[in-house]
């Protein structure tokens, strides 16, 4: 909170009826945000957007390391017939990539096989079998493009808007804008499966903003909170003892101060108790019947060989708890979710890496759409599947490592897809060239996907700023354009 | 030279001394002088240990920062680059030319080369009639102390910023601070010892009808105090504060698996021992991935930019931290003990008074004596029935004398009560 909202709050708390409330916008110092001079004690209370939105959640699924969109999104014949050839010249000259020589290495054909599926014919390859029966739903975004081509970097800008660190990710400028409608949970929920992402908690960081909006890290089973469970000892009747006394001495400062922190404090104490009892609720999957549990397959054992890149030993089942968790979450009114897995960087073996790796995440995200649309939480649930850059036409070989090839980091072109929450299904956006090196048509960077996100939830990423450092910082950085296309 | 009985025995290797003797006095060389005069010095008896204790002394001094602190340093380069505007941040969009220089409403930039270098810039920025700086320093000081700069928007003092709430108070202290030689320590004593900073910071009704945001100072502001002293403060009136200054960073407990989701889940977090458990918050090492959950919960910082002024949130999971973070349970534990044992009286209300004495530094009114006298009685009507719970939160340590685990873990709760009022991290 900054001082001046602090104040307002201050004001407002302590007069009957939030007197000059009218006079009081002019005397802010514009934030930028939406000055809804009715806010009440809870930061994360709901807040109206700038024009009626689409979206009022959002699944954010982020595969972090890099899918190849030339084996999942993007199908490219032509790199197929031309598979072994160089890259033309046109194109390498003055191309640096992170561990290949494009002067050098060769063109790799994808060995996927691409079909068409829905009314709308979308093509996905083998590799998401269950993606691609939701073809009529999802939007693939193939001309997306990125400025950063290392992980951590293009992490910060898939969730941040620029690669560097300080700056707060999508989720917590989602919050900050609106709120969230759970009262109970936080309104911005992290859930990682397999191993972690090069930018950890970076990667949902509230940045300069209030850390009331930064993303909660949630464990999908056990204290599923940090801190949930009282100390060995207080039961929750004791619990409740506490919180009533702290309630009435904490009420009794503020008659003698007036100061309306205090206010805020007590209703955070109310809203931690609550919290105390949905959280573990929340995690609790005995009331779902055996059919969901088996559609996002939260009891998936593992395969028998286990040497793939980012193995734990647990992913398929943790990233179907994941999915099922995060219906709950939108459910009850959080506001973003972020469903982590890692890690895509297939730069060797990406044959057998990739099939272990869609095969975590294959099944429950198709089961997670097919849910919220039956539960009629797709129209207003945006959900999103994209990693943070793509991967290259060309072949990472590692030669005389002994080792199946891969493909490079690639920053010029991605796939990622967008369902729900306002977007228009079924259908591709963007085309890249024949072999898949860079858009030629309807190219969206970052920033312009951010921009049309933000529009879902019906904020202007003009006006959704925060003064930080003497600027008036926006998710969009200094570019950004909404696509229109993507728009229902 | 010397005050002992008898001569000093001369060893075979001192034939050196043996010379300075046999040559007449007006003759040695001041070395020579010191020798003798060390020569015997070291022959006295029991100056030995005073010239090893000194020794000892001397070499604990603390190093000059000369020779301690190494600082990146920068000169000019011999072949300028050219400078240009890169528009919208982007430095592949390249714009006009520049050449170094300052705002023009400031003083110019006096220049004792052709071009304009960092030492004049440096000598710029602290000259004499560039009243800027000064301003922008005593801002940041008195912000801190208030909550809100005399001009609000710190970082800003340009035409986007906000006009400072008094001009001339602002003018006042920055001239003071430069007159001072820029010591920032009178500056905080002139602070701290002014009317405005001591009055009260309990708010009325009509004032906040004239002035809502308190821009006048009518009151002092009751301010959250910062992340790192929520954890000091706990750690402080449980006793159990380790006030080290110095040194590399530390490592509290945080659950492990937490910790993991740093980069590719490689982070090892690695638990300080012993009494560096218990060290300040602005020592714990600042995991850039992962930064300690407490901190962040409490607004630290981000390391990772340069920030002026940090948030002031409030937040369930601020109440889940100081209810049931591991590290405050503990401090709870022992502010419990504390209260047992040191209390000049083991009367309930005289244990609360102790303890109010110790968590907020003031008398207790009488209505929260009441509201904790009741609390007190409820846990020991608890406790009593229940030995084992008892024994469960008034945790591991060893029992006071004369206490039971029933009287000890009451007072726990007190304690965790304390810890989580409003007041013990709120600056009045």
């Amino acid at each position: 909170m900054s001082f001046f909202e602090h104040a307002r709050r201050d004001f407002l708390a302590t007069t009957a009826g939030g007197i000059g409330a009218l006079a009081l916008g002019s005397m802010l110092h514009a934030d930028g945000l939406l000055e809804d001079t009715s806010r009440p004690l809870n930061p994360l209370a709901p807040r109206q957007p700038h024009f009626p939105a689409r979206a009022k959640r959002c699944i954010f699924i982020f595969l972090a390391g890099a899918p190849s969109q030339i084996d999942l999104l993007d199908p490219k014949p032509e790199l197929v017939r031309r598979d072994g050839q160089m890259l033309p010249e046109s194109i390498s000259a003055g191309v640096r990539l992170a561990f290949t020589n494009a002067k050098t290495a060769r063109l790799k054909g994808s060995p996927r096989r691409f079909t068409r599926h829905g009314e709308c014919g979308t093509e996905f390859s083998d590799r998401l079998p269950h993606i691609a029966t939701c073809a009529d739903d999802i939007a693939v975004v193939r001309s997306m493009h990125t400025d950063e081509f290392n992980h951590h970097p293009a992490q910060l800008m898939m969730n941040s808007g620029v690669g560097r660190l300080g700056r707060p990710s999508v989720g917590a400028w989602v919050t900050y804008g609106l709120g969230s409608i759970s009262q109970e949970l936080p309104g911005y929920v992290v859930l990682s499966a397999g191993s972690g992402s090069s930018g950890g908690t970076s990667n949902w960081t509230s940045g300069f903003l209030p850390s009331t909006y930064r993303g909660i890290s949630f464990r999908n089973q056990g204290e599923p909170l940090l801190n949930l469970q009282n100390p060995a000892g207080v039961s929750r009747d004791d619990q409740r003892d506490s919180l009533a006394a702290i309630r009435e001495l904490n009420r009794q400062r503020l008659e003698l101060t007036n100061d309306s922190g205090i206010s805020e404090r007590i209703a955070a104490y109310e809203l931690a108790f609550r919290m105390q009892a949905v959280a573990p609720e929340l995690i609790d999957l005995s009331n779902e019947t055996q059919q969901t549990l088996d559609a996002y397959g939260v009891a998936r054992a593992e395969p028998e060989n286990q040497r793939y890149r980012g193995y734990t030993g647990n992913a398929h089942a943790a990233f179907g708890r994941n999915c099922l968790l995060a219906r709950r979450l939108v459910e009850r009114g959080v506001r973003f979710v972020n469903l982590y897995h890692a890690s895509w960087d297939h730069h060797d073996g990406l044959d057998k890496d990739l099939k272990y790796n869609s095969s975590v995440v294959d099944q429950p995200v198709a089961a997670l759409l097919k849910d919220l649309k039956q539960r009629g939480l797709l129209k207003d649930t945006l959900v999103v599947f994209t990693g943070e850059f793509g991967r290259t036409p060309l072949a990472d070989t590692h030669e005389g490592k002994g080792q199946q090839p891969g493909r490079d980091h690639h920053p010029y072109a991605f796939s990622l897809w967008m369902a729900g929450g306002g977007v228009k299904g079924g259908q591709v956006v963007g085309r890249t060239d024949e072999i898949g090196w860079a858009p030629v048509e309807d190219a969206v960077h970052i920033n312009d996907f951010h921009a049309t996100l933000l529009h879902l939830f019906g904020l202007d990423h003009l006006r959704l700023s925060k003064r930080f450092g003497g600027f008036d910082i926006r998710l969009t950085n200094v570019g950004g354009s909404v696509v229109e296309k993507l728009i229902a | 030279m010397t005050n002992a009985p008898r001569p000093v025995p001369l060893k075979l290797n001192d034939a050196d001394i043996v010379r300075i003797i046999r040559k007449p006095a007006d003759e040695r060389t001041g070395a020579e002088v010191l020798r003798l005069i060390r020569f015997y010095g070291y022959s006295e008896p029991g100056l030995d240990q005073l010239v090893a204790a000194e020794t000892k002394h001397r070499k604990s001094a603390p190093l000059s920062s000369d020779t301690t602190i190494m600082a990146r340093a920068v000169s000019e380069a011999r072949n300028r680059q050219e400078t240009r505007v890169h528009i919208r941040g982007s430095f592949l969009n390249k714009g006009d030319a520049v050449e170094p220089g300052t705002p023009s409403i400031l003083p110019p930039l006096v220049t004792r080369n052709a071009q304009a270098d960092r030492l004049d810039l440096a000598q710029w920025i602290v000259a004499d009639d560039n009243p800027l700086t000064s301003r922008v320093i005593v801002n940041r000081v008195w912000q801190q102390y208030f909550g809100r700069g005399l001009v609000a928007t710190d970082d800003d003092f340009g035409t986007q910023g906000e006009r400072p709430s008094h001009p001339e108070l602002l003018d006042w202290l920055a001239t003071r601070f430069r007159q001072d030689n820029w010591s920032l320590k009178k500056l905080h004593k002139l602070i701290v010892m002014s009317a405005t900073y001591r009055q009260s910071s309990h708010s009325r009704p009509e004032l906040l009808q004239h002035d809502p945001y308190n821009t006048l100072l009518a009151r002092q502001n009751c301010l959250r105090v910062e992340a790192e002293i929520v954890r000091d403060l706990a750690l402080s009136v449980s006793g159990l504060l380790n006030p080290k200054i110095g040194g590399p960073s530390v490592r509290p407990p945080q659950p492990a698996d937490f910790a993991a989701l740093g980069f590719q889940g490689n982070v090892k977090w690695s638990v300080s021992e012993g009494r560096d458990r218990y060290r300040r918050g602005l020592y714990t090492f600042f995991q850039r991935t992962v930064p300690y959950p407490m901190l962040v919960d409490f607004d630290v910082a981000d390391s990772n930019t340069s920030c002026t002024k940090r948030e002031r949130s409030t937040s369930p999971l601020q109440a889940l931290t100081l209810w049931n973070d591991p590290v405050f349970v503990e401090c709870a534990q022992a502010l419990g003990r504390r209260i047992v044992t040191e209390s000049p009286s083991s009367e309930t209300t005289d244990r609360l008074r102790f303890a109010l004495r110790l968590t907020m530094s003031r008398e207790a009114q009488p209505a929260e004596l009441k509201t904790l006298v009741e609390y007190v009685e409820k846990q020991t009507n608890r406790f009593q029935s229940d030995f084992v719970t008892a024994k469960l939160l008034a945790g591991d340590g060893e029992l006071p004398g004369h206490t039971t685990d029933t009287e000890l873990a009451v007072w726990v709760s007190v304690a965790r009560l304390l810890i989580n009022l409003d007041e013990f991290i709120t600056r009045e």
